[in-house]
């Protein structure tokens, strides 16, 4: 799953960083489908077809930097 | 006298400044699998939504034909199984190779499409417990349905009014009107490739599916009766 950061003024993308079954942690993620964000932004729900699973992701609210 | 053009009065040179991201992380909290804890429905899940209130996640699952119910803690976010509904088995029908699932804007419905049925299925929502109840299924060539053959993306337009159907071998759209006291959905029409507008040559699909051309169509809702206006873009 690849997560980028999305300007409001363009709508250009950046890319932030990937999160990949197998890695730190994420299992059961084989062949992810469909990707789905709380209404809250505080969760990311994926769908593993291989793996017939759904995964379960907490999400940090992005920091602004300069 | 000095011409400027009213694009370049319009359009700012430079982007104002934005404050660089420099972090967002996921992390892994969860995972749920068919046949695990007792857990079903997820066998080969294809797509999921999650609903405008946040307590329950639906998932499609294509092996399975399937659709999931999970409740979902707010506190959390994890995720517990609550309900399996199934094609052919207490009457639903139009879940063979359930493809995608989505939850109406006003949270009272849920549609999924099924691709081996050619059809679209509609359940309506328990708002206090996220559970589903089977409607109705639409399918391809019954009463005067057409445009579902392969039925795969899905959409339901914000203001719940309208649901769309993508059907793959169909090279169409169909469009329905939906009634949101029942869930149930009225057919309207299609747009088919090569039709009132439609470039021929190019088959409809939005989404995913190998060895498949794509193309993308920018569809213009009318404000009155739900039909759609093509526009190429």
């Amino acid at each position: 799953m690849g997560i980028f950061s999305r300007s409001i003024y363009s709508g250009s993308l950046t890319f932030v960083e990937r999160v990949m079954n197998g890695w730190a942690g994420v299992a059961n993620m084989d062949r992810p489908d469909s990707v789905t964000l709380s209404p809250d932004g505080a969760n990311v729900y994926v769908s593993g077809n291989n793996s017939s699973s759904v995964v379960v992701f907490t999400r940090t609210p992005p920091t602004a930097g300069d | 006298m000095k011409h400027v053009s009213k694009s370049s009065v319009l359009a700012p040179t430079f982007e104002p400044f934005e404050p660089r991201i420099l972090l967002s992380t996921h992390t892994f909290l969860q995972s749920l699998q068919d046949g695990i804890g007792g857990v079903d429905g997820l066998n080969q899940a294809y797509s999921l939504d999650i609903s405008p209130d946040g307590r329950n996640v639906y998932v499609a699952a294509y092996a399975d034909k399937s659709v999931a119910v999970f409740s979902r803690d707010a506190a959390s976010g994890l995720l517990t199984y609550q309900q399996v509904l199934k094609d052919g088995v207490g009457g639903v029908d139009g879940l063979n190779s359930a493809s995608i699932v989505k939850v109406s804007p006003d949270g009272l419905s849920v549609y999924v499409t099924g691709q081996g049925d050619n059809a679209i299925a509609a359940f309506s929502r328990d708002t206090t417990t996220g559970l589903l109840t089977y409607r109705q299924v639409l399918k391809d060539g019954v009463g005067g349905v057409d445009g579902l053959y392969i039925a795969y993306g899905l959409a339901i337009s914000p203001d719940g009014a309208n649901v769309y159907v993508t059907g793959g071998y169909d090279n169409a759209i169909a469009m329905f009107s939906r009634n949101s006291a029942t869930s149930q959905l009225s057919y309207m029409g299609l747009l088919r490739n090569g039709v009132g507008g439609f470039t021929p040559g190019r088959t409809v699909w939005p989404g995913r599916q190998p060895g498949r051309s794509e193309c993308l169509y920018h569809l213009r809702q009318r404000r009155l009766g739900g039909h759609l206006l093509p526009q190429h873009l």
